[in-house]
């Protein structure tokens, strides 16, 4: 991640308004468009705008789309945002095919999401469901009445099997197994 | 300073050992000033001016209220939904320059439908929070209530749905107050063009959600739990006995007890605390969240219910807080 | 194992010259007080799991294999998912490959799904948009080498509806797909 960027912010994952969570509602809340009639930076905005904006705006009644024709200056798309975002992207000398997958993305995001480097991925408000874990957990009972130190718990039972117990027990096997066939 | 001389190859093995990862981004000496220099500046002019979105010259109040309606999936009158969103300092403010060219047209603020929105938010979320919560008592529920249609939600919300601009009043940027009462006559303005099923369900969608998440129990403060609790449990006739379950550090500043309630020499509950009594208290308050069924574990709110609910207060226990 | 058991205990007596014999530590004793099939427990633990589904609904959650990562969701979770993805906005999806499924009382752990149909997990699909520009630069000293390349990932953000056990553990097997 390229963190050296002073002027980034980071972040973690918010949605606006626990959206999703009841219905959803597409966060784009108006889009302005400006163009030049004549000048040829502006060539592919005007063809999207000529093809593509009337099923735009008919797809998606909830986003206001407005035009603005301006004289020989550069074209520009500005989206706005229901969480208060506004994203400004030049579409200077842009195809319209770049310019249609451009729009669909300020479409389709949350707000100005760019800005800010996501420094984890996921979110939840209930990190532990079984619940965490606590020093007492697992902890005999019998552990508040016993007087320390005491043999039972102070045992050390986490050493694995040794070499002489391992032969000491084998031997006393071949003891037990030899015997009842004596008898 | 001379003790610092002398100190200073010390000094600097220490400057030696400082690790990597405590190492600032160099800013630039002009930055600070330049902002600062800035800043002034603006200040000087009358400090930063927002214009209101509303002068701007793309801007369409008719398309603005039809892809309100649209965004939220919502049918308004488009009448009602004008008046919900017109505030009473805009209707003074141009009936004031009506007058000075002698001209007359009345215009509708939205106090009527906001005043029809809040009884009916607060009726809902009161019925709706009692059939999901079916074991929490009144007050708990009413304390949700509370935190749910308080001025500062309904704003947050309001905002959200992106009311800021479209709202007609003289000031701007709108305070809380005019956010929150908006988004109450926008439910009004639902209310008399849709019907109720559907402004229950606006409802349920956009303020009953904002509990995702959240701990219901933060909403009602128990004064004290322990007598609570006995008197809870006196009324079916059972016996609560705490025990002291563990302790660590005693006698020391970091000391944590648990203690843990038993019901017939069985584990109820149990809870945390520097002190034997606040842990006690801890542990009541848990018992209390596992009689109330809402405990940390308990199952998710469910934000689908359809339609109206009906009233079911008559089950709920009444508790008084005392 | 309990006959192995059963003769630890008999070394043990034969060891241990009272409490602090050399094989004192080998032997626990809290031993099972009665013995019981594999089958039996089996069933008594399914049916036990079975009865708090039904009695007892708790938040559950689901570790959920997605894009080649594996998330632990639970209800009103989001995530960020990373690189191209169809899903579009307003989309309500199900996510079916369940690693592991748990409430608050017990877990189930696919091998390597859980049964496909026991768990439902929802979600809908919030936001699509471009990452931060992620800047990558390469210098090689002294050897005129300078590349530095720009790239932003497409990211798909989504909301956690539900996570349910829907069904009966172990009951008749239906085909879901």
């Amino acid at each position: 991640m390229s963190n050296s960027n002073l002027f980034l912010k980071s972040g973690f994952v918010r949605a606006p308004l626990q959206n999703g969570v009841g219905r959803y509602v597409c966060q784009l809340q108006r889009i302005v468009l400006k163009f030049c009639k004549s000048h040829g930076g502006s060539r592919g905005l005007r063809d999207f705008i000529e093809q593509d904006l009337v099923d735009f705006a008919s797809n998606n009644p909830g986003v206001v789309v407005y035009l603005k024709p301006r004289r020989h200056r550069s074209p520009v798309v500005v989206a706005e945002y229901l969480n208060g975002d506004r994203v400004w992207m030049n579409m200077h000398n842009k195809t319209h095919s770049e310019i249609t997958k451009w729009i669909e993305v300020l479409r389709t995001q949350q707000g100005d999401i760019a800005s800010t480097r996501l420094r984890k991925y996921q979110y939840t408000d209930y990190p532990s469901v079984q619940g965490p874990w606590t020093p007492f957990t697992f902890k005999d009972p019998k552990l508040n009445v016993a007087e320390l130190p005491n043999e039972e718990f102070g045992a050390n039972n986490r050493l694995p099997m040794s070499a002489t117990e391992q032969l000491r027990i084998m031997f006393e096997k071949q003891t037990l197994d030899v015997k009842p066939q004596e008898e | 300073m001379s003790l610092l001389w002398k100190s200073a190859p010390i000094l600097k093995n220490l400057v030696k050992y400082v690790p990597a990862a405590t190492r600032v981004q160099k800013i630039h000496r002009w930055v600070a000033p330049t902002l600062m220099e800035l800043k002034r500046r603006e200040d000087k002019l009358g400090g930063k001016i927002t214009n209101p979105r509303n002068t701007f010259l793309e801007w369409n109040l008719e398309a603005e209220l039809f892809a309100f309606g649209k965004r939220l999936n919502e049918e308004f009158d488009s009448d009602l939904l004008l008046q919900a969103f017109t505030d009473r300092s805009y209707v003074i403010k141009e009936e004031m320059k009506q007058k000075e060219i002698e001209f007359n047209i009345k215009m509708k603020d939205n106090k009527e439908l906001a005043e029809e929105g809040e009884k009916f938010i607060e009726q809902y979320i009161q019925v709706y929070l009692e059939t999901v919560l079916p074991k929490f008592p009144l007050e708990g529920i009413s304390g949700i209530k509370a935190h749910l249609t308080c001025e500062e939600t309904l704003a947050n919300i309001s905002l959200h749905l992106g009311t800021k601009d479209i709202i007609l009043a003289s000031e701007y940027p709108v305070d809380n107050y005019i956010l929150a009462k908006t988004f109450k006559a926008i439910v009004g303005a639902l209310l008399r063009s849709a019907g109720e099923e559907r402004a229950a369900h606006f409802v349920r969608d956009f303020v009953i959600t904002q509990l995702q998440g959240k701990d219901i129990n933060e909403y009602w403060k128990i004064e004290d739990p322990w007598i609570m609790l006995v008197d809870i449990l006196e009324k079916d006739g059972i016996k609560i006995e705490p025990r002291l379950i563990g302790e660590v550090g005693k006698n020391t500043l970091l000391a944590c007890y648990r203690v843990g309630l038993y019901v017939d020499k069985k584990l109820f509950s149990s809870g945390f605390g520097e002190t034997v009594s606040s842990a006690k208290e801890v542990a009541a308050l848990e018992a209390l969240k596992k009689i109330f069924g809402t405990e940390d574990s308990m199952a998710p709110i469910n934000f689908k219910l359809q339609g109206i609910q009906k009233t079911v207060s008559k089950q709920h226990k009444q508790i008084s807080a005392s | 194992m309990s006959m192995i058991r059963a003769g630890l205990q008999r070394l043990a007596n034969i060891f241990s010259s009272g409490h602090g014999g050399v094989l004192s530590r080998f032997v626990t004793n809290i031993a099972p007080s009665q013995q019981q099939s594999v089958v039996e427990t089996q069933k008594e633990v399914i049916a036990t799991c079975n009865k708090l589904i039904q009695e007892k609904p708790s938040r559950n959650f689901a570790i959920i294999h997605l894009l080649g990562k594996q998330w632990r969701v639970t209800d009103g979770d989001l995530l960020v998912v990373e690189g191209y993805w169809p899903p579009n906005i307003g989309d309500k999806i199900k996510l079916d490959k369940v690693l592991l499924a748990a409430t608050k009382d017990f877990s189930l752990i696919g091998r390597p799904l859980v049964q496909p149909g026991l768990v439902t997990v929802t979600a809908t699909v919030i936001s699509k948009g471009l990452s931060h520009t992620r800047t990558h630069f390469k210098k090689k000293r002294r050897k005129q080498f300078m590349r530095i390349n720009f790239q932003r990932a497409q990211q798909t953000m989504l909301r956690i509806n539900s996570v349910e056990i829907a069904n009966k553990i172990n009951e008749d097997l239906r085909n879901v797909f």
